[in-house]
């Protein structure tokens, strides 16, 4: 008997504060409940509030590596969002929207880009129709879409009526009801949505009441219209804890339990919900795990500075006591910090920075994804300025990555930078126990002397290039930013010069010694595959999801994803570039920088690359159609650009 | 064993032009530390960039050498990890007023017990005397082709307005009075700013030894019964407009001594014992992490709000 | 609270063209217009309901509007103008008050 593969795609749209949020993560809990693995994002607009909005979730019974386009049910109660993902939508797919916006046409759809408007001028003008949602529905039933109409003012009238309260929340009550028509359209039992509303509302009887009824006319409505829909089976993954986290709130747990003591950072998209939710736990009952040191309770300073140069300078000095210290940033911020990871590398200072890449240049898009830190990263701080980077795939690198990002820093005395994305940041994902479990790693905190030492050297010239590093308050000495001495006293004698550079570079190479050679690179797939994709950070899901659809088409390929950015792993890259026929490159920035990277380290070229550069995540079918295009064509670059 | 003044001189040849104010301002701060009996194994001088932030060469302690303007971050982090060491800065007024004014001002706003040092000679001279932020408008000294056509910040005013919580201001060249209100800086439990006037006789041939001394006078001389302490907000009420008016006496007359002392607020050290009792106990450089090198924690037994039963 | 909606509710009838729709004291939903907040009787209310208080709109004041069609706020001189051109315009609009949990950073 083979097991039923269950895969749903949901996309859930709105404006910005118009209840998608919870929404979303009603659907995420919904599914997880069911006992599914799940994968959504959130996809909006720098905007505080009115600009279009979208929950995108894929539900699995295997594992959703990645998003899915298209999807199997778009909930659009406003007219945006019909017309925004009227192309986003499968054959057979669920829509689900609100019969009073059916002749709002998207000319007057005041927060829609006007780039969109004309497109879609354009696309309807093919067909000798205007843009409304009316003609978009049309269309969708034409590609296959069953179509799901809520007379949402009459429904929500009932919700009014039937609960007697008034509807603070309008926007969430509506939300719920969209959703909850495409859940139960799509097999969900009414149950497990009061039971996903409870859990995302159980503590606000206020809240909860109106949503449970809202939920409930909303399934009413979808019964009578659609009849008795066929039970979705449950999933492989019930009867178990699970967790629903993001990729912002899984590195804060890593800094937590790996030890953070001290994060000082500025708020910037998309770093900032890492940050808070340091914030929110920074005074954590621990029960009796510290008890023998008298601790009941672990705190750590956060703190909000005023600006991002601050944010890491605090961090810094709050290292220099021996605190397990870092901040958090995205490029703009990034840039401000440039001088001080400068600082960091001259005075041998441990520092993590997490950095959220988002879409450059300059302010760019802050709200959306993108690659195009790396080469910044790399080469970050003025002067010769050796240091770590290191890219997480997805969430459960990143868990483990944050942890041993905090050890190298304070191992090597090094700037580390964590480089994540706008995707995992605001990427949920479920899972188990054992996906993050901290007692894989241990807490290494390299050359540490507590207590006065006799004529304590700082800077002590060491064949590792690493010395004892002693937090203030022990001794006497100099921590320096200019070229010092073995004491940190300022030198420009030429030896002693020299002598510091070297030793600086010296530990680069005592990193790429100490690093295990799985943690710097992995070559994912069959070894012997002609076709290898060279890629790093958060593509990775995407690219294993893809690297099986090509599989079944009989497309083989392998991929290497590049782990730890500096030092590069020049060694094990060659070896498995060498066998390959075709190197194709995957990223999204238009530069090629990890192309450049790989050249630089290993004078192989990457030949091909598929490049996303819309500021949308990554999907598989963006790669699927990006390599069977290249084997084919054998064309250079392709751009891809699936997402609305 | 009281310590003396040697006990904090370290064996740096001291870099500075001669009849520079720093080397004042240097022996009243290590006047004061010995007064105080500071154990230089627990005081840390943080230096901006510029002549006057060498002196974390010439003070024995766990000293910092930063980057141009930014001591002060630095110095906030060292204090908020470990609230038992003795943090001041020493720059000067182009680091900490130019380049460093955005952290000048938020630390300000936190009152971190940090003292913060002006060595201000209204002149760049590290970097052959340019205009410095505290130059007068229209003033031209010899490293100057025109006169500033940039006007002048007032230390006083600024540090009042960002809620310091000490503010004096010095004079490098009487290093007695001097070393008395270093002292009053480092005692204050706050943020504390002393501006401390100095000639630079390479680059600033403006503001002379001889200007200063024809207009330099002291508060508490010119009138016993000034009193810059203020206990409760009625007290701030009644003092401000007389402070706030000697804070803007400029010109002919210039006044020094302590201008402002707020004993009512808490210092961010004592904000966040009060939010996370214990901090000061296990403040962040103190603070156990792990047992014997392991993990103790688990996402699942502790952050329980992501958790769903399936 | 619910007796004053009940109370409220039984003044109410629908299908006037005098509505909350067009009423001085109806906050528009800033999101979905059909429905509202009736400041004078502290409850949502849809805009098709009708009560005695009923007061019709309008851009006489000084002061800040809300354009339903073109969810924007807006300053007298520009009210009257989408006045004109037959927007609908509200005194303010409706903003639920949890709406900071469903915002994101951006």
């Amino acid at each position: 008997m083979t097991r039923l593969t269950i895969d749903l795609s949901i996309i859930i749209g709105g404006p910005q504060g118009g209840g998608v949020e919870s929404a979303g993560q009603i659907a995420l809990k919904v599914f997880t409940l069911k006992g599914y693995n799940i994968i959504g994002t959130r996809e909006y607009h720098s905007n505080i509030m009115g600009a279009h909005s979208y929950f995108h979730i894929r539900a699995s019974s295997d594992t959703p590596r990645a998003l899915r386009l298209p999807v199997d049910s778009l909930v659009a109660i406003d007219a945006e969002s019909v017309l925004t993902h009227v192309n986003d939508v499968a054959k057979g797919s669920i829509v689900v929207y609100d019969v009073g916006s059916i002749n709002q046409d998207a000319s007057t759809l005041a927060p829609m880009e006007h780039s969109l408007k004309k497109r879609l001028e354009k696309m309807f003008s093919e067909r000798g129709a205007r843009p409304t949602v009316g003609e978009a529905i049309k269309l969708l039933e034409e590609r296959g879409a069953r179509t799901l109409d809520l007379p949402l003012k009459e429904l929500l009238r009932k919700v009014s009526e039937e609960t007697g309260s008034p509807l603070a929340s309008i926007a969430r009550t509506v939300n719920i009801m969209g959703l909850s028509a495409a859940l139960y359209a799509l097999g969900v039992e009414f149950p497990y949505i009061v039971k996903a509303v409870e859990a995302q509302f159980g503590k606000r009887p206020k809240i909860l009441a109106p949503n449970i009824a809202a939920a409930r006319i909303a399934v009413e409505y979808t019964h009578e219209k659609y009849g008795a829909r066929n039970p979705l089976p449950d999933g492989p993954h019930k009867g178990r804890v699970r967790m629903i986290v993001t990729g912002n709130e899984v590195v804060a747990m890593a800094k937590i339990v790996g030890g953070l003591t001290f994060e000082s950072f500025y708020p910037i998209t998309p770093s900032s919900d890492e940050a808070h939710y340091i914030e929110e736990n920074k005074y954590l009952d621990v029960g009796d795990v510290f008890r023998d040191v008298g601790l009941d309770k672990l705190s750590i300073v956060t703190l909000q500075t005023e600006d991002e140069i601050a944010a890491i300078g605090m961090a810094l000095g709050a290292a220099l006591t021996g605190a397990r210290a870092s901040t958090t940033t995205s490029g703009p911020g990034f840039s401000l910090m440039n001088e001080f990871i400068s600082m960091a590398v001259e005075a041998e200072i441990p520092i993590v920075i997490s950095l959220w890449m988002r879409a450059g240049p300059s302010t760019g898009i802050a709200t959306r994804t993108g690659q195009q830190d790396l080469l910044h990263a790399i080469f970050s701080g003025h002067g010769d300025t050796p240091k770590i980077v290191v890219a997480s795939g997805d969430h459960v690198e990143a868990f483990y990555d944050a942890i041993k990002a905090m050890n190298w820093a304070e191992k090597f005395q090094i700037p580390v930078i964590h480089l994540l994305d706008k995707y995992l940041a605001s990427t949920s994902v479920s899972l188990d126990e054992w996906d993050v479990d901290p007692s894989l790693v241990e807490i290494d905190r390299g050359k540490r002397v507590y207590g006065p030492v006799k004529d304590y050297k700082r800077y002590e010239i060491t064949e590792d290039g690493v010395s004892p590093i002693a937090p203030l308050g022990f001794n006497t000495m100099i921590i320096n930013s200019l070229e010092h001495d073995e004491y940190g006293f300022v030198s420009e004698d030429p030896i002693d010069r020299e002598a510091m550079v070297l030793k600086r570079v010296r530990k680069v190479e005592t990193i790429s010694k100490s690093i295990p050679e799985t943690e710097k690179a992995l070559l994912h797939g069959d070894p012997d595959a002609k076709v290898t994709i060279v890629s790093f950070g958060s593509t990775k899901q995407a690219i294993l999801s893809a690297m099986e659809e090509l599989y079944r088409e009989g497309v083989k390929v392998n991929f290497l994803q590049v782990r730890v950015l500096s030092p590069f792993p020049r060694d094990l890259v060659s070896k498995v570039l060498a066998g390959a026929e075709k190197i194709v490159g995957v990223e999204a920035n238009a530069t090629g920088q990890l192309s450049f990277l790989i050249r630089a380290h290993t004078g192989y070229s990457v030949g091909h690359v598929i490049q996303k550069l819309n500021a949308r995540p990554l999907y598989d079918i963006d790669v699927v159609y990006g390599v069977k295009r290249i084997i084919e064509s054998g064309v250079e670059r392709v751009v891809v650009n699936s997402g609305s | 064993m009281a310590r003396r003044w040697l006990d904090y001189k370290t064996g740096a040849w001291v870099q500075w032009c001669p009849g520079c104010g720093d080397f004042g301002i240097l022996n009243s701060i290590y006047g004061a530390l010995a007064e105080l009996d500071i154990d230089p194994t627990n005081l840390v001088v943080v230096g901006g960039i510029g002549c006057s932030s060498r002196s974390v060469y010439y003070i024995k302690g766990n000293n910092v050498h930063t980057i141009h303007g930014r001591a002060i971050p630095i110095a906030s982090g060292i204090k908020l990890a470990n609230p038992e060491l003795t943090v001041i800065v020493t720059g000067g007024d182009g680091d900490l007023l130019g380049i460093g004014g955005g952290h000048f001002t938020a630390l300000g706003r936190r009152n971190i017990d940090i003292a913060i040092f002006i060595y201000d000679n209204a002149v760049y001279g590290l970097t052959k005397g340019q205009a410095g932020p505290t130059l007068p408008l229209w003033a031209r000294t010899k490293a100057l082709a025109y006169p500033n056509i940039q006007g002048s910040v007032n230390p006083l005013l600024l540090a009042f307005a960002a809620g310091y919580t000490f503010i004096a201001r010095g004079y490098a060249y009487h290093v007695n009075q001097l070393k008395g209100l270093v002292k009053a800086a480092i005692q204050h439990k706050g943020s504390a700013v002393v501006d401390i006037l100095q000639p630079c006789p390479t680059y600033n041939d403006f503001m002379t030894q001889e200007w200063y001394e024809k207009r330099i006078y002291y508060l508490n001389e010119e009138d016993p019964t000034w009193d810059p302490v203020i206990r409760s907000p009625e007290d701030m009420k009644v003092k401000a407009p007389r402070i706030l008016e000697k804070m803007l006496e400029t010109g002919d007359r210039i006044p020094l001594g302590i201008f402002f002392q707020d004993l009512t607020k808490d210092t961010m050290e004592e904000r966040l014992e009060k939010a996370m009792p214990g901090y000061l106990r296990t403040p962040p450089a103190k603070r156990p992490i792990d047992v014997k090198g392991r993990i103790t924690l688990h996402p699942f037994k502790i952050f329980k709000d992501k958790l769903l039963e399936t | 609270m619910q007796r004053v909606a009940e109370v409220f509710k039984s003044m109410m009838s629908l299908g006037k063209s005098s509505s909350c729709s067009s009423c001085w004291d109806w906050l528009p939903h800033i999101h979905f217009p059909f429905v509202g907040y009736c400041t004078l009787w502290g409850t949502t209310t849809f805009e098709d309901y009708y009560c005695s208080s009923y007061k019709l709109v309008s851009v006489e004041r000084e002061r800040f509007y809300w354009c339903a069609t073109c969810k924007v706020r807006l300053n007298r001189e520009e009210a009257v103008s989408h006045w004109i051109m037959k927007h609908r315009v509200f005194r303010g609009a409706y903003v639920d008050p949890d709406i900071r949990e469903e915002l994101y950073e951006g």
